[in-house]
């Protein structure tokens, strides 16, 4: 059931690179945000329920609805819907995306690990080749932002490998995310432009 | 138990801060913050190397940069009070309250014996700056803080990723104990593969914190809008946490066969912030990012001394140390520059030893102490420091650095004879000057006696401190 | 030969059911279920006019692509009866036929020295071009999950190799084939096949010079192409091991669900805009590439 899930998850990924409007990327990181707590419940069978039931309601909570809501509220506030046309088409963006899932299978197979499954360190280091492309190859800090989350959702991903030997990693990797939705989204989001080409000022 | 007391006393005291009206009161409070953190730190003294609250231990390297920062809190206290005069009470207070979070949160990050406490409190320091970077609430410093916050976090996650690496080599069922002490017992049957992964995981998400090579565009932007006061404690304090974070998990993992690849990747990260200082500091038109870029040089120098080993971790350590109040002092000055000359820009400085010749003075022997030239104590450092290059025999790392060194003698040193002895070059932007107590400069001045003195003499404490810290590093 | 014919009975209804699903879609009664046999018939018994720009490749163009069509159903099997030609393999055979076919469609195009019908050659050899990966990974994915490469074997053990995630491939195999035989037979969201405006047609464009009997040749290829992916799809739903003569209206049943939902997705469906046409190909290559990469590891073939 968890390799569903994980491959859902995987095609989530590829899509990012092929949407068009910004209101899909909210949709889909909705989308991660369920289908994280999905796996989360079914892998962290040998968690003492508290620490579960709190993992849980803050995946659900948080990635599912308070970031996407706050997002939303952005989008809507910057008036900015599409993706910035100087961003890199979405075409040669998924090819690029392709390259990142075929690297991160082969790195996946050099670092096997009899502890952890494969499938999760493959897709989790594609979700991570996903979050550092978007950060890279578009032009809005709004598309930054939702690239750190796709980031942020890696390092979920790879806690939740080793999750039921230290639970205090995956609460840990949890605050990263309580951080960024309440500092950077609720503050940052509403007060700076849409468009990080007019952030030109400091340079030499 | 004595940790704990200091956290919650900063925390009451920083929120009490926000809270009054009052600008005597807040000053009363960072004044009390002043005496408390220094209080703990000769407290840390004497505990030496033992662990409280299971979270936190007193080792020597923690401690000693414990004690510079301690020893820069009342400079730093005092010139903010000067610099935040003129701003209204509540950014006053909140300007105040963002210091003592940033102070409690650099020295929780020193003394953190586990690496996700570490991780946690170098992410709140994070949090704590971009507060005081966007003090100023001007275009520029928006951008600067954004730019800041937004890399940052996502260096810290790319650090937590390096950490959960780290994590993996725990099979089932071994206690999930991430203390440093612990891993070092477990470390010698890690696959070497995860480990280098891990280290360059780490390496490329803290130095976003220490202003190294893969990420050190924030720091330097950071540093050029933030106000001189904190940009004098961000330059140095919180570049240390950042070293101190690369170097823990340095000596972590220097017992196993890694460590030629960890000095090679180090040394790298070195040669190539010096580059990068080089030549954008020959360029450099904004003198605090003159000064930011001479940070990002002097933490080149640091990576290329870990790298080198042998003599130079110690001269790593020193460096550090030295580096501190010398790049702090510099800052302090840059304060009093832009109430004098009320700019930063290369071009509208001129004629400052006519001006405000003490602040010359201090711009003059802060150039001479930051350059290395003797009688500075960065100079010993750095000998040290070539002369471990030349005992590995590692020519080009020491041609290249020495060279790109001398570029940067040359930039920094022409951009502040130029604004000390010449007119400005271009007269039409100069304003009416501004005067400024000489007695300011005292603090400053001390700060730099003490690095001229440590060229001389190191005392004994000194020595025994940086030795413990790098006892266990095989040479 | 039972499946041979099976897809040539199925090519006779497939058109109409688009077409009558259409109409009922849009609140029409529509044509009969047979009216595309009918305008076929009407069409054999004319003639054709050739322009004076035209050359031989022209004229044969039409006949190559029946032809290319006939071959490719040589090598589909059916339940458990072999294909009529199968051999290691044979599914590289089976898109290369298929490609030869549209190559001589596009150079015939070119041959007429229309703008319009070279504009619609170049795009049609793009989308063509992108959407054979996608093909190839998922005939690809399929050969590692059963291990072997024919068609006819693959398709007879793809049910019975005990393995877990039949589930997943079949279901991930119908979605991609159906994108793929709307992609090649020229259908939304890639192309409509009933815009009149030349500059937004693709593969239409090719074939607008036809006329009589020629015309009739390209259209039979074209419905034999849809009832020859309704088969490619059955196969994937349908175990090969059951009774032949509930395969047999199993399969009829599958060729009429793709066509209900082909016409249900060209009624809802808008074309997408030309410059998001290589995005949109391409996605299905990198479902097919995600496919393709899960099984590698859940079938531990990697390292």
């Amino acid at each position: 059931m968890v390799n569903y899930l994980i491959v859902l998850f995987a095609i989530t990924l590829m899509y990012f690179s092929s949407a068009d409007r910004l209101i899909t990327y909210v949709k889909l990181i909705a989308m991660q945000g369920l289908l994280l707590c999905g796996i989360a419940i079914f892998e962290l069978k040998e968690v003492n329920t508290a620490n579960l039931l709190f993992i849980v309601a803050e995946t659900l909570i948080f990635k599912t609805i308070l970031l996407p809501y706050l997002l939303n509220r952005i989008i809507r506030r910057s008036g900015v819907t599409k993706v910035h046309r100087l961003a890199m088409p979405g075409f040669y963006l998924l090819i690029f995306s392709i390259f990142g899932l075929l690297i991160s299978v082969i790195l996946a197979n050099i670092l096997v690990n009899p502890f952890i499954n494969t499938i999760y360190l493959a897709i989790a280091l594609f979700t991570l080749v996903t979050g550092l492309l978007l950060i890279v190859t578009h032009k809005l800090i709004i598309s930054h932002l939702i690239g750190f989350l796709i980031i942020e959702n890696a390092v979920f991903m790879f806690s939740l490998a080793a999750g039921n030997e230290m639970p205090m990693l995956i609460n840990v990797g949890i605050l990263l995310d309580i951080f960024v939705g309440v500092l950077i989204l609720g503050f940052f989001g509403l007060r700076l432009k849409p468009h990080t080409n007019e952030l030109a000022m400091l340079k030499d | 138990m004595a940790i704990l007391l200091f956290f919650v006393i900063s925390v009451l005291l920083s929120i009490s801060a926000v809270l009054f009206r009052n600008r005597t009161v807040t000053r009363i409070i960072t004044l009390a913050f002043a005496l408390v953190l220094i209080l703990f730190t000769v407290y840390s003294w004497t505990r030496l190397n033992q662990t409280d609250l299971t979270y936190f231990t007193y080792d020597s390297t923690g401690v000693l940069l414990l004690t510079v920062l301690a020893i820069l809190t009342l400079p730093t206290v005092y010139h903010g009070f000067i610099y935040t005069s003129g701003d209204t009470d509540k950014r006053y207070n909140i300007y105040h309250a963002g210091l003592i979070a940033l102070m409690t949160f650099m020295a929780g990050a020193y003394l953190a014996n586990t690496m996700t406490v570490l991780w946690i409190f170098v992410e709140a320091t994070t949090l704590a700056v971009a507060v005081l970077i966007y003090h100023d609430r001007t275009e520029m410093s928006l951008e600067a803080t954004w730019k800041y916050v937004f890399i940052c976090s996502t260096g810290i996650a790319l650090a937590y990723l390096g950490i959960l690496f780290l994590g993996f080599i725990y099979g089932r069922g071994d206690a999930p104990n991430l203390s440093f002490s612990s891993f070092s017992l477990i470390i010698s049957n890690a696959s070497p593969l995860y480990l280098k992964i891990s280290f360059i995981f780490v390496l490329v998400g803290f130095s976003t914190k220490m202003g190294l090579f893969p990420m050190h565009t924030v720091t330097i932007d950071a540093h050029s809008v933030a106000p001189p006061p904190v940009s004098a404690l961000i330059s140095t304090t919180l570049m240390n946490v950042g070293f101190l974070a690369i170097f823990r998990v340095y000596k972590l993992f220097a017992s196993t066969s890694v460590l030629p690849f960890m000095n090679h990747v180090l040394m790298l990260a070195g040669l190539l912030s010096l580059l990068i200082s080089a030549g954008y500091m020959l360029k450099a038109k904004h003198l605090k990012r003159m000064l930011a870029y001479s940070s990002l040089e002097n933490m080149g120098l640091v990576a290329i001394a870990l790298g080198a080993g042998g003599a130079g971790y110690y001269a790593a350590l020193l460096l550090i140390v030295m580096h501190s109040f010398a790049k702090s002092s510099l800052f302090y000055q840059m304060g009093q520059l832009s109430r004098v000359l009320h700019t930063f820009k290369l071009d509208d400085c001129g004629r400052y030893m006519k001006l405000y010749p003490a602040g010359a003075m201090v711009l003059l022997t802060g150039m001479i102490c930051i350059l290395a030239i003797p009688p500075s104590g960065l100079f010993i450092s750095e000998l040290m420091i070539f002369r471990g290059l030349v005992a590995n025999g590692q020519w080009f790392v020491l041609i290249a650095s020495v060279i790109l060194l001398s570029f940067v003698i040359y930039a920094m040193s022409t951009r502040i004879m130029h604004i000390t002895f010449s007119d400005p070059r271009d007269e039409s932007k100069v304003q009416q000057p501004g005067a400024v107590n000489p007695v300011e400069t005292v603090s400053q001045f001390m700060l730099l006696a003490i690095v001229i003195l440590l060229c001389f003499y190191q005392p004994p404490f000194l020595v025994e401190m940086i030795n413990q810290g790098i006892a266990i590093i095989p040479r | 030969m039972a499946g041979f014919i099976l897809i040539v009975i199925a090519a006779f209804f497939v058109p109409g059911m688009i077409l009558r699903t259409k109409s009922i879609a849009s609140g029409r009664k529509g044509p009969g279920l047979f009216q595309p046999v009918k305008d076929i018939i009407v069409l054999l018994k004319k003639g054709s006019v050739f322009s004076t720009t035209t050359g031989l490749i022209f004229q044969i163009a039409p006949a190559v692509t029946l032809a290319t069509v006939i071959c490719a159903m040589l090598l589909l099997p059916f339940a458990e009866q072999k294909a009529l030609l199968p051999f290691e393999g044979d599914f590289v055979l089976f898109a290369y036929l298929l490609a030869l076919g549209k190559f001589f469609t596009i150079i015939a195009a070119l041959d007429t020295g229309s703008s319009f019908e070279g504009m619609g050659a170049s795009r049609e050899a793009l989308f063509s071009m992108l959407v054979e990966p996608a093909f190839f990974i998922l005939l690809a994915t399929f050969a590692m999950f059963t291990g072997y490469t024919s068609f006819s074997v693959i398709f007879n053990h793809f049910f019975v190799t005990g393995n877990d995630y039949v589930m997943i491939y079949s279901i991930i195999g119908v979605y991609l084939f159906i994108q793929i035989a709307m992609v090649e037979t020229s259908r939304l969201p890639v192309d409509d096949p009933k815009t009149h405006l030349e500059l937004t047609m693709i593969h239409e464009v090719m074939i607008l010079d036809y006329s009589g009997f020629d015309k009739a040749l390209i259209h039979i290829g074209t419905y034999l192409k849809f009832a020859l992916y309704g088969s490619l799809i059955y196969n994937l739903i349908v175990p090969a091991g059951w009774n032949i003569f509930l395969q047999a209206g199993l399969f009829f049943a599958v060729q009429g669900f793709f066509a209900v939902v082909i016409g249900l997705t060209e009624s809802f469906r808008a074309r997408n805009k030309m410059n998001k046409n290589p995005k949109f190909i391409l996605t299905l290559s990198a479902i097919a590439w995600i496919a393709f990469t899960v099984i590698l590891i859940l079938t531990d073939k990697l390292a």
